[in-house]
């Protein structure tokens, strides 16, 4: 077992009796002594300002360096951890990447969440990238819903990968009917999120695409797109789609929406 | 012969000169661009996770921090535009958030600052930049702005917009929209389009503006009012039916027809015999939308109107009124001789027939059948004497 | 007889610095509006406004003569812009070739017979109109033969909506273009009876799927030649033209126009080339006579891209056209109007200026030429006038070159790598040495035609539209 968990599970522990947030933060790191590891510490926390407090420990076995922040949520945290990759690049401390989580978002049982952040630590990934711990990580990959996002606007598919997939979905990007139509045929979705302004095939020939397919289990279809005019919003109903939204929109009520049409 | 001639070669040096200065301008501001196009794409690497960061944590409580380390002015300008691509596409939370931390970035009070600067164009910017951080403070001094704005000055829809973005009230739009409609004719679908992007709650202020004095709001005020489709009817509507704006008096009607309870049976006399076609082409309209049979032979007698587009209305709105209102038009045909008025149910007899003949392509539903048959049937009762054209159609 | 020569000579080139210096007015004034169109342009939100419903309505008519190859590809692009409420009308103007079986088959049309249209304006017999309920927004008018003014009339009957654009069947619409042009019409509604769009050369870019993927400068000469040509007339004329309100031309390779005005101007005229010149010049008198303020405004940032004729061919018949059409014109309407006060601007500036230094050009220009060579072969000491001319017409032609590039490079940005910059400069410069003078005598020709009676425009249309050499341009006047 990685000596980080006794190192940290006492410090975990009473943020959990008092209820406190506590983020985490895991590197690949290159060995440092105990000397250094404090040297290293006061130099992240003189970085950082906002006086907020650090915990670092180093598994030698792993070279995995953990780092606490005190009541510091997973927002916060993954703020910090740009700061703190940036430092370590700096002195050529990282050797993979990083891994975040926070208590007690990302999961109820500190020491739980610990151990398996360690073991998923995945040490061939690139340095200098930042992933975040996901409560249900690798398990319920199978079973999560998946949607194909079709649009040509590459602001609006970057925001809602990104954030559709904290949300833990399995997002798939399509930049045109033609290339959403060819990944419909590669695999099935649960959900299709189009635009109707699509090059090469627009999202009403999509939508009939999709009719036509005749896949076992149809995707159901949600409309996001800029026309505000009420026939396209018939047209679109007609034609199967089970949610219209317009830009701008609010992802908040988005996502609600995809939930209420995938369960 | 000296004299024109030097006064050529004069013309040559000068030609040459401003060609360098010009090449050179060029030159300078194509590397210009290029230098500029590179470091943004620089920028966008080095902030690469950040957006990441700034993307996944747009609803929880804490505010966005700030960029860290040292961020130079031109960093800050290419942030904010990645940020304003995310704000034009949000509403909401999202949107609230990355207000807020352009507030913390310093960004507003930056192009506050600007809005008063020396150069035209940096005011422009700054307005535009203002209204997409929707900030309330600036739109005293933007109002100002648009106000010095002349009538072929293409920023001010620029500040209009802003305006539109930033209002804090209803007072603000309705100052910006009265300028915009001083300086230019027939922009009110312009300024409803731009006070959409406004955070308010347009609903109530447009009913308000319907009943204002100023007709140029009170024809906002209607086409506001068509688009947010509302429940309740608004009474004013039957007045500015009356109008002596023309344009006011038909999207009062064009409204009015749109709901049934607006118009009884005296209203809809007096628009089918208005004295403004538009008038009479959209009762006629809404007549067959609304499957008013009543008024059939008025109709009828509508079909036979100077106005193309009415006549056009009528015999569409015959054909939706199902077996009565399709044996109206057959009756045309036999009580009219050749004018404008048969010709028109004529087209639209043949194009219903065509219509029908088509939907009965492979199996048919009887009901498809029925419907066919006694249209075909009532049209031959109507012109026996034209019986071939029925055949032609039929073979 | 070398005094003659050498006055003429003398004249030529004043006549030289007066017209060049003309245009670079007229070039300050695109410099002048430059900012206020870039800035409106990128503060515009084009995509939201693309799906908003207070943008008015648009009937794109699309005259077609044998066009059987791309018409499936360009129909299909135009029924993907992007843009809230609009039609799409293929005029098929009895072509000889499948274009309109392929049409039918592609989108499943049945004919109507009987669809009621609006009698606005005389045109050929009607054959048939055809139309799927499937793709609402498309109609196909089969009519006779009767040339593109009498098709796109043709298509005004039966266009639904307020406003129409015209658009050549082989030109390609980027999917904003319209949403543009939009813009600017409903910044000024009332006023506005015209607006005319970029035009730019496709040869050489990467097209996909109807749409323009990568925008790279052509590879042959004469292509590259009208690119920089087009650039030279669009950017640097017609922004400032637009800018006093003295257009002379929006390109009927894409226009837009209010539908009641071209109405009550009796529609586009038929038997010439030049209609497009044609219906700018009637909607300035009708307005001017009516006392009416308008608008004639020119939207650069709405892209066509078009496939400019690659043989000299080709490239001379569409010039000879051009030239045709454009003398036809001036002698039409230059009696009535020119430097007459009533037409204002455009009758005392735009349209002299057209006839002195559009029409008469080619007279001007060989005649000038001639006399100065004639005087240096006959005093071989005064050789420097000759060159002072060559000079001056040099010079001033790359400065326009340059300063439109310059507009360019300010507000557009097209083309993005350095060498483009180096190549258009470069073609600047050769343009002056046998390009310009081979398009002087093509004009020339073309007036010839003119006065020789040779105005069949039936059977011109019926080869050349096929051949690419009938753009619907009619001229890169300013």
């Amino acid at each position: 077992m990685s000596n980080l968990v006794p190192a940290f599970y006492e410090l975990l522990s009473k943020m959990e009796e008092r209820s406190v947030a506590c983020g985490v933060i895991l590197a690949a790191c290159k060995n440092v002594s105990a000397e250094s590891l404090e040297l290293v510490k006061r130099d992240m926390e003189a970085q950082l300002k906002d006086g907020l407090t650090l915990h670092a420990a180093y598994d030698k076995n792993k070279q995995i360096l953990g780092i606490l922040l005190e009541q510091k949520k997973l927002a916060d945290t993954h703020f910090y951890a740009l700061q703190i990759r940036d430092y370590m690049l700096s002195r050529k401390l990282l050797t993979g990447g990083m891994y975040i989580a926070s208590f007690p978002e990302s999961s109820r049982s500190t020491a739980q969440m610990l151990m398996r952040m360690i073991q998923e630590m995945k040490e061939q990934s690139e340095p200098g990238s930042i992933s975040v711990y996901e409560q249900h990580g690798n398990q319920r990959q199978q079973e999560q819903a998946s949607i194909l996002l079709v649009n040509p606007d590459e602001t609006v598919n970057e925001f809602l990968r990104i954030y559709l997939q904290r949300k833990g979905y399995q997002i798939t990007v399509a930049h045109d009917g033609g290339d959403g139509v060819e990944k419909l045929r590669q695999a099935a979705f649960d959900l299709v999120i189009t635009d109707l302004n699509l090059p090469v095939l627009n999202g009403y020939q999509l939508m009939e695409k999709i009719r036509h397919l005749g896949q076992e289990a149809m995707s159901k279809i949600m409309v996001l797109t800029d026309k505000k005019l009420e026939e396209d919003v018939q047209k679109s109903f007609a034609l199967g789609a089970s949610d219209y939204m317009t830009k701008p929109f609010s992802p908040v009520e988005l996502e609600a929406r995809v939930k209420r049409l995938i369960s | 012969m000296q004299t024109p001639l030097a006064t050529a070669i004069v013309f040559v040096y000068t030609l040459s000169g401003i060609t360098v200065l010009g090449l050179l301008a060029l030159f300078a501001l194509k590397l210009r661009n290029l230098s500029a196009e590179k470091q943004a794409r620089m920028c966008e690497e080095k902030y690469r996770d950040y957006f990441v960061y700034l993307q996944a944590y747009g609803e929880e409580e804490e505010r966005l921090k700030v960029p860290y380390g040292e961020v130079t002015q031109k960093e800050k300008q290419l942030i904010q535009k990645k940020l304003f691509e995310l704000m034009e596409r949000f509403t909401g939370v999202h949107r609230q958030k990355l207000i807020q931390l352009c507030e913390d970035m310093g960004l507003v009070a930056h192009d506050l600052e600007r809005l008063r600067s020396g150069w035209k164009w940096t005011r422009v910017d700054a307005a535009y930049n203002l209204g997409v951080m929707r900030s309330g403070q600036a739109a005293p001094d933007l109002l100002v702005l648009l106000q010095k704005s002349g009538v072929n000055d293409p920023s001010l829809f620029i500040f209009a917009r802003a305006i539109a973005k930033c209002a804090r009230d209803a007072e603000d739009l309705r100052q910006m929209a009265e300028y915009v409609v001083r300086m230019k004719k027939n922009v009110h679908q312009l300024i409803v389009d731009m006070i959409s992007d406004s955070q308010l709650d347009t609903t109530s202020f447009y009913t308000e503006w319907i009943r204002d004095k100023n007709p140029e709001l009170v024809k906002i005020g209607l086409i506001g009012f068509a688009v947010h489709a509302q429940l309740e009817l608004e009474p004013g509507l039957s007045r500015l039916a009356l109008s002596a704006d023309k344009e006011v008096r038909i999207k009062a009607v064009k409204l009015m027809c749109r709901d049934i309870r607006y118009l009884n049976d005296q209203t809809i006399k007096d628009f089918l015999n208005h004295k403004d076609w538009e008038i009479r082409a959209l009762i006629v309209k809404a007549i067959g939308a609304m499957q008013l049979a009543d008024y059939v032979p008025a109709l009828k007698k509508a079909v036979g109107d100077a106005n193309w587009w009415v006549r056009h209305h009528s015999a569409r709105s015959l054909t939706q009124l199902q077996a009565k209102g399709f044996s109206a038009l057959c009756d045309i045909l036999r009580e009219e001789g050749s004018n404008p008025k048969s010709e028109m149910a004529q087209q639209i007899i043949q194009e219903e027939l065509e219509k029908a003949e088509r939907s009965l392509g492979g199996e048919p539903s009887t009901e498809k059948l029925l419907d066919y048959n006694e249209k075909l049937h009532l049209y031959r009762k109507s012109c026996k004497k034209t019986i071939s054209t029925v055949q032609a159609m039929e073979g | 007889m070398r005094e003659f020569l050498l006055y003429y000579g003398m004249f030529a080139i004043y006549y030289v610095m007066a017209i060049n210096s003309l245009y670079f007015i007229i070039m300050l004034f695109s410099f002048k509006s430059i900012m206020g169109i870039l800035k409106s342009s990128i503060y515009s939100r084009f995509q939201a406004l693309s799906g908003s419903e207070h943008v008015p309505p648009i009937s794109i008519l699309v005259p077609a003569y044998n066009e059987e190859l791309t018409i499936i590809e360009n129909v299909r692009s135009l029924l993907a812009l992007n843009y809230p409420r609009y039609e799409v009308i293929v005029v098929n103007d009895g072509s000889k070739d499948d274009t309109l079986q392929v049409l039918i088959q592609e989108f499943s049309l049945t004919i109507s017979k009987h669809l009621p249209v609006q009698p606005l304006l005389h045109t050929s017999q009607v054959r048939g109109i055809y139309h799927n309920p499937d793709f609402p927004n498309l109609y196909l008018i089969d009519k006779e033969n009767g040339g593109k003014a009498d098709s796109l009339n043709a298509g005004i009957n039966l266009s639904h909506y307020p406003l129409i654009a015209s658009i050549d069947a082989d030109s390609l619409l980027e999917k904003d273009a319209l949403i543009r042009i939009a813009k600017v019409y409903m910044e000024n509604p009332e006023e506005t009876v015209a607006i005319g769009g970029d035009i730019r050369i496709a040869n050489g870019c990467k097209i996909e799927n109807g749409v323009v993927k990568e925008i790279r400068l052509p590879d042959k000469f004469l292509p590259m030649m009208q690119s920089v040509e087009y650039l030279k007339a669009f950017l640097g004329g017609r922004i400032g033209w637009s800018a006093i309100n003295g257009l002379i031309i929006v390109s009927g390779a894409f226009g837009v126009f209010r539908k009641d005005y071209v109405v009550k101007v009796g529609g586009y005229r038929e038997g010439y080339p030049g209609e497009d010149m044609n219906i700018i010049i009637k909607l300035h008198k009708y307005m001017l006579e009516n006392k009416l303020p308008y608008r004639v405004a020119f939207c650069p940032d709405a892209v066509c891209w078009t496939q400019a004729p690659d043989s000299l061919k080709i490239l001379g018949s569409q010039r000879r056209r051009w030239g045709r059409g454009n003398l036809k014109n001036m002698i039409e309407y230059g009696k009535h109007m020119v430097l007459r006060p009533k037409y204002k601007l455009f009758g005392m500036l735009t349209l002299p200026f057209n006839i002195l230094f559009e029409t008469l050009n080619p007279y001007f220009r060989i005649t000038g030429l001639l006399a100065l060579i004639g005087y240096t072969l006959l005093d071989m000491t005064n050789s420097h006038v000759l060159l002072i001319y060559g000079l001056l017409n040099v010079l001033y032609g790359v400065l326009l070159g340059i300063g439109s590039l310059l507009l360019e490079e300010i507000a557009f940005r097209r083309y993005p790598r350095f060498q483009d910059i180096v190549k258009m400069l470069f073609y600047t410069i050769l343009m002056f040495f046998g390009y310009r003078q081979i398009g002087v005598i093509w004009r020339f020709l073309g007036h010839i035609e003119y006065l020789r009676n040779n105005n069949s425009w039936g059977t011109m249309t019926r080869t050349s539209w096929q051949s690419k050499s009938n753009k619907n341009i009619s001229s890169l006047e300013a």
